[in-house]
């Protein structure tokens, strides 16, 4: 061997350290691909859910709560019409005339009774339209809280199967077994190969930081 | 950040890729050297690409939410209400208008002031009330159209913010929706003809006191029937 023997030793160590740090990348890129692919359904569940809240608030009209109310204040109107009327009957040898007059005043009435009814319902319609609107706001955050909800535990479990991954446990023999024979040699020459599985910030990698926070992936 | 061992097609253990391509690394490689990352998306990749598609689809939402809000269907709605609003609140006027207006016919009567510049004077406190109410209430009218429209854009915002919050509920970068009240106090956008108040208030007296006026004459009349002395007309008035 010689000389030449602690390098190769060492690049041996080195070679076995690097394909394990491979394998380690390998793993958390396939751990972190998975998280993000079931992030990608729950992104669609949350686009649905806001597409949903966003069509409900375009078609959004009063008209089915003017109708409802109009319908109600008829039926009020209707059931006590004769009450409404009961200051124009008929005393006791009234005209003809008066007859007449209070049949008149009887109609004008009723119509200032739908009148009423119309407007009211005009003016309180929109109020509820906006009430619903804001169910169907409440709705969505409701949705999309519990769809935060698990992605959050998602990346939760996803750290710490981050944190599970250390790669081969025969090339981390490998490179421990070849960074001790190459210090044993003493030759000072290519002593990287005995360093611990996963310190890969030594080989310009930035895997150490990178892929133990998900949370900086993709983002500026 | 590139994969280290990548060399050209290959990696550093078969920089040309030939070992990996011939097949051979099956069998002269078993611990897997030669092996190339395969032309795959890469987790960085994919969440850049979710990253972009999310923004599109926040832009999208909140350009629909701001088309929904804009919509000419919502600005009538609005028209609706402050045009329901007016109507109440005209009414209004015009059945007090027209209460007045006879009872200040008859205090006239009462009075003896029937066709005379008091009864002018009169009138014109009548119209000037009237027009008074009107424009009451058409500025509590657009008060109410300017309370839903108020409401309105709160919504709007509130909307928007559960829009961006939801399309990035699975990303870290969380924004928590604002309140969800609806912002619309009943009370701001429906009318109340009592807010009109009695804008013909001011005539109450004059006909309170054409009734008390009126009632003294009675009681000249009848203390003249019985003591037989004549009635004291032609003073008084202006009730």
């Amino acid at each position: 061997m010689g000389a030449a023997a602690p390098l190769i030793i060492a690049a041996a160590g080195f070679a076995a350290n690097e394909v394990n740090n491979e394998k380690i990348r390998e793993k958390q890129d396939q751990t972190l691909t998975q998280q993000l692919l079931r992030n990608a359904q729950r992104d669609k569940s949350a686009q649905a859910e806001v597409s949903k809240a966003i069509t409900e608030q375009a078609t959004s009209t009063p008209d089915d709560e003017r109708s409802k109310l109009l319908q109600s204040f008829n039926a009020a109107l209707a059931a006590n019409q004769s009450t409404a009327a009961a200051g124009l009957q008929n005393p006791a040898g009234a005209s003809n005339q008066y007859a007449k007059d209070a049949a008149a005043a009887a109609l004008g009435i009723a119509d200032a009774g739908d009148r009423r009814a119309d407007l009211t319902a005009r003016l309180d319609a929109p109020i509820l339209q906006r009430q619903g609107e804001t169910r169907t706001a409440r709705e969505l955050k409701t949705a999309t809280d519990r769809i935060g909800d698990e992605a959050r535990s998602d990346d939760y479990l996803t750290k710490l199967r981050l944190r599970g991954i250390t790669g081969s446990p025969f090339l981390r023999m490998i490179a421990g077994i070849a960074g001790g024979a190459s210090q044993t040699y003493g030759s000072g020459g290519g002593g990287g190969g005995g360093e611990s599985p996963g310190a890969v910030s030594n080989f310009g990698s930035e895997a150490g930081t990178w892929y133990s926070d998900p949370s900086l992936w993709g983002k500026a | 950040m590139g994969s280290f061992g990548n060399i050209g097609k290959g990696n550093w253990a078969d920089p040309t890729g030939l070992v990996q391509k011939s097949g051979a690394s099956k069998w002269m490689d078993p611990l897997g050297l030669t092996k190339t990352a395969g032309n795959k998306e890469s987790a960085a990749d994919i969440a850049a690409r979710q990253e972009m598609e999310r923004q599109a689809k926040i832009t999208q939402g909140i350009s629909a939410v701001n088309s929904a809000f804009d919509s000419p269907a919502r600005a009538a709605q609005i028209a609706d209400l402050v045009n329901a609003n007016k109507q109440l609140y005209t009414d209004e006027a015009n059945r007090q208008q027209g209460n007045n207006a006879r009872e200040l016919k008859f205090a006239n009567a009462r009075t003896g002031n029937t066709g005379s510049r008091v009864a002018i004077d009169r009138g014109a406190d009548l119209g000037e009330a009237y027009n008074k109410a009107l424009v009451q209430g058409t500025r509590l009218a657009e008060g109410k159209g300017a309370a839903l429209s108020q409401a309105d854009d709160a919504a709007r915002a509130n909307l928007i913010a559960l829009v961006t919050s939801g399309l990035d509920a699975t990303t870290a970068s969380q924004r928590a929706a604002s309140s969800l009240q609806s912002g619309l106090d009943a009370s701001r956008a429906s009318a109340n003809e009592d807010e009109i108040g009695n804008v013909f208030g001011g005539l109450a007296d004059i006909y309170k006191n054409s009734k008390t006026r009126a009632d003294e004459l009675r009681a000249q009349r009848q203390l003249g029937q019985l003591y037989n002395t004549a009635p004291t007309w032609g003073y008084g008035g202006v009730g």
